[in-house]
């Protein structure tokens, strides 16, 4: 069954047409790659289907529902992950453990589910060491793993990651490569990464300017 | 011991010491001297930072002095001085050793405000945001060959640079909004961590409030 519909999604910032006719589906813990040059609307696209950028026509169905009013996005955003291009963005609580924290505790799922996804996710991405650390104060890379870590948190059903491999190092390159490989969320991808795409080899977008 | 304290206990009790010491004369104030100094001990590893700070509201409290000196009276000055030192250092010692947000939570504990708490957990988590900027901003300007001058060029730099630091700030507020309604914020902010008080954070808070009361009993 589809969980996410987009039927000829257009939208406008300040008079431009920025997407036309976007058509796309998404079935439970199907992958999507989106690509596109810059200024394409990728960004725009995922800021939309969030709810953040209100659509000038074209429909969006969560799970068989057509969102039109705040509270329709509110209610799809428990459900969906969306991880920020910047994680400057991304990242508000005093520490790492806290920023993961703050989805399941936000979200009412208990104590208890949160510090076991706390101590799941800093094993997954070995960032166990930045536990304590301020958020303001990591590196950039840190920063962008530890924002996906903290979407992944709300263990979404489908999660929306815009450019999630810009400025990883090798290591934590791979690292989530084999993490976007072997989950079986539903997935939108945004990205350039040519050996990305090629090592996850799913359906793509492409979006025109 | 004092970084270790629950922070809750922490705030009422320095609280308390502050409140004798302001009640305090001369004689009595000198009596919290040993104390104040006790509490104050985990402040060496930062001495450079904490002269700054003592030397920058003293610079203040110079002037309330000075006036004392010359209008009212030598002893009255010299109280003002000792409390107010003695008061600075008790803070300085609660504010270096406990993390801010450790230290807006045991308020939150306290029953302050939530929204006056979570204007100063925004504003605490973002300064130093806006102050990266505002540096990386100039050392731009610097890179493509700027120097302050006393000329409109100078200033035209500068007003650039805060009018885009203004813009930054309101774009980041809103995306930052976005970011945390995306992870289910409704209005307050979960607390990961609890506090956990012990024996020693009772004791603690029993000793100060003997000692302050015993002070101001016995002097």
């Amino acid at each position: 069954m589809e969980i996410l519909k987009v039927e000829d999604l257009r939208v406008e910032i300040e008079g431009r047409e920025v997407l036309k006719g976007v058509n796309f589906s998404l079935k439970a813990g199907e992958k999507l790659i989106i690509v596109g040059d810059n200024g394409s609307g990728k960004t725009t696209l995922a800021e939309t289907l969030m709810g953040f950028i209100k659509p000038k026509g074209g429909k969006i169905v969560f799970k068989g529902k057509e969102l039109k009013e705040e509270k329709d996005f509110k209610e799809m955003r428990r459900e969906v992950g969306y991880c920020f291009q910047n994680p400057e963005d991304q990242l508000f609580c005093p520490t790492v453990e806290e920023e993961i924290a703050f989805a399941p505790l936000a979200l009412g799922r208990g104590r208890e589910r949160a510090e076991r996804l706390v101590e799941e996710l800093l094993k997954g991405f070995q960032i166990e060491h930045l536990r304590r650390r301020p958020t303001h104060k990591l590196s950039g890379g840190e920063k962008r793993i530890v924002s996906v870590a903290a979407v992944l948190a709300m263990e979404p059903e489908i999660l929306i990651l815009d450019e999630p491999t810009l400025g990883l190092d090798r290591k934590r390159f791979e690292l989530l490569a084999s993490f976007l490989k072997e989950t079986e969320r539903g997935i939108i991808l945004i990205t350039h990464e040519r050996e990305l795409i090629n090592h996850l080899n799913w359906k793509f977008l492409k979006l025109e300017s | 011991m004092v970084e270790s304290l629950d922070p809750r206990f922490k705030i009422l009790s320095f609280l308390f010491l502050a409140w004798a010491i302001a009640l305090s004369s001369l004689k009595e104030s000198l009596a919290f001297l040993p104390t104040v100094l006790l509490l104050s001990l985990p402040l060496i590893k930062k001495l450079r930072e904490l002269w700054k700070t003592i030397l920058f509201a003293d610079s203040f409290l110079l002037l309330v002095v000075l006036s004392q000196l010359f209008i009212g009276s030598p002893q009255v000055a010299l109280e003002v001085f000792v409390r107010s030192n003695l008061i600075l250092l008790l803070s300085l010692s609660l504010l270096m050793t406990t993390p801010t947000f450790e230290l807006l939570h045991a308020l939150h504990h306290l029953k302050v405000p939530n929204s006056l708490l979570q204007v100063a957990f925004l504003t605490y988590r973002y300064l130093y945001e806006v102050k990266d900027r505002y540096l990386k901003s100039l050392k731009s300007a610097k890179c493509k060959g700027f120097s302050p001058r006393t000329d409109s060029f100078t200033y035209k730099t500068y007003a650039s640079v805060i009018g885009s630091l203004i813009t930054y700030s309101f774009l980041k507020a809103d995306r930052v909004y976005k970011a945390m309604e995306c992870r289910g914020f409704s209005g307050y902010f979960p607390v990961f961590r609890h506090f956990k008080a012990t024996v020693k954070d009772f004791i603690f808070i029993v000793a100060s409030i003997i000692y302050g009361a015993i002070v101001l009993w016995r002097f």
